[in-house]
């Protein structure tokens, strides 16, 4: 029992690195992972999280897969899955925009009302003044 | 490099792909026939789902004026990746890099889109400032012409206001000079009533003091005013001639008549029913005439002096006795009122 949980502690990290070392010649995720995650924060400060929550979402879920892509040994799978993670980062971030820029309208166009409602009714009260 | 994938990502089907998809499949039938007509033995690249919807999304993208504008960098990008989607499929037939290159290039048109839309409500944004500021102006221009034409009023009526306290000022000024004038009418008034007043005073005195001069001369106030009787002793029976002791009488009453010279006399000659009447018509008149001359000459104006005959007429006395006729013949002195008029003949 005791045995073989320390053959699967020391074991596990063995075949990975195995496996790396194996794969050694063939590219690496760790540019992929870095340029998905630097989307990702730029996503955030954008206000991604509330203005395009669902797109941020997946792109936060494939950044991890990737990450555990890449520590299972599987780099070109993370590469795939921390680009696909970029792309939905980075459509996060443009949605964020959009929607902050159409909400920025929303809000003119409702003051634009407002404004044009108190002029509607401002003649009638001054011409009923004389 | 064609290792299968643990992951699988759905991609979200567009509501005019199916239709665009069989177009497209039908195009690519037409073709594929055409292709194994010309060459037999060439492979021609079957469909793939991942793909055509990824050409969809970037021609769809491409066709958005506002992304052309404000996305073209990201256009370009979609469309190389889509290139590279293509080479991977028609080259490699390598269904996981062409699904996951399809991805990509889907999410750059996605992304382009993103920044049309977002450059769309920016310029709506810009349009809207400028409409809100020209808005506000019209409010404010509003405000201004409605505080203008509340200053104009309130000008009015100030305006209006100072021609009434005018308009009270010249109606009280007048009251004032109405009042003066009154007063002023009042006091005049009072002016001729004291004066009236004095006068009435003075002419009654007077009218009492002439009543005193003439008792001296035994003068009577009558109806007809103060009179006074020339008995016929001042005459010789039967003449008109006054006797010597008659010029006493005659300087008394020239004297009164100097004093009153508002007073005008009527001289009337009586005599008794004895002769005839013509006879004692004319005896009165010379009679009268007789003490007329005699008054004339002691200075009384004969302007101031009336004769009648008067005759048998008005006895005083019994005709029937001596007495009663000696009593008649006579002359009466009718004194004037103040203004000269005599009253009428009783």
């Amino acid at each position: 029992m005791n045995a073989g949980r320390t053959a699967m502690r020391f074991g596990i990290p063995v075949l990975a690195l195995v496996l790396i070392t194996g794969c050694a010649s063939g590219p690496k995720p760790d540019a992929a992972l870095a340029s998905g995650s630097s989307s990702l924060e730029s996503a955030r400060a954008a206000g991604a999280p509330e203005l395009a929550a669902v797109e941020i979402g997946d792109a936060r879920s494939k950044l991890e897969q990737a990450r555990a892509l890449a520590q299972a040994g599987r780099p070109r799978d993370a590469i795939r899955m921390a680009e696909q993670a970029d792309a939905d980062a980075q459509l996060a971030r443009a949605r964020a925009g959009s929607e902050k820029a159409k909400r920025a309208v929303d809000e003119v166009d409702a003051s634009l009302r407002t404004l044009r409602e108190e002029l509607a009714r401002t003649p009638a009260s001054a011409r009923a003044l004389p | 490099m064609s290792r299968t994938t643990s992951h699988g990502h759905i991609m979200k089907p567009f509501a005019h792909t199916p239709a665009r998809l069989k177009t497209r499949l039908g195009a690519s039938a037409s073709a594929l026939t055409l292709a194994a007509l010309l060459s037999a033995c060439q492979t021609t690249p079957p469909v793939n789902p991942d793909l055509e919807r990824a050409r969809a999304s970037v021609s769809e993208a491409r066709a958005n004026p506002y992304a052309a504008k404000a996305a073209a960098v990201e256009l370009e990008r979609a469309q190389q990746t889509l290139v590279r989607a293509e080479k991977a499929w028609s080259g490699d037939r390598d269904t996981d890099q062409t699904r996951h290159l399809a991805y990509l290039a889907q999410r750059s048109a996605e992304v382009a889109q993103a920044q049309g839309a977002q450059a769309q409500s920016e310029e709506r944004l810009t349009q809207a400032g400028a409409e809100r500021e020209r808005v506000r102006l019209q409010a404010r221009t509003l405000e201004a012409d409605r505080a203008t034409s509340a200053a104009r009023q309130a000008q009015a009526q100030a305006q209006s206001a100072q021609a009434q306290a005018q308009t009270a000022q010249g109606q009280a000024a007048q009251s004032q000079a109405q009042a003066e004038a009154a007063q002023r009418d009042a006091a005049a008034s009072r002016l001729q009533a004291d004066s009236a007043r004095q006068q009435a005073g003075s002419e009654a005195e007077r009218a009492a003091s002439l009543e005193r001069d003439l008792q001296a001369l035994r003068g009577k106030s009558t109806q007809r005013g103060m009179v006074v009787t020339l008995g016929d002793v001042l005459f010789a029976t039967g003449r008109a001639a006054l006797q010597p002791g008659a010029m006493r009488t005659v300087q008394q009453l020239a004297q009164v008549l100097q004093q009153y010279p508002e007073r005008r006399v009527l001289i009337e000659g009586f005599t008794d029913n004895t002769g005839s009447e013509q006879l004692n018509m004319e005896l009165s008149q010379r009679r009268a005439e007789a003490f007329r001359q005699a008054l004339a000459g002691a200075g009384v104006s004969s302007d101031r002096m009336e004769l009648r005959a008067q005759g048998p007429a008005n006895p005083v006395a019994d005709n029937n006795t001596a007495a009663g006729r000696q009593a008649n013949r006579r002359v009466e002195v009718l004194f004037s009122d103040p203004q000269g008029r005599f009253a009428a003949a009783g």
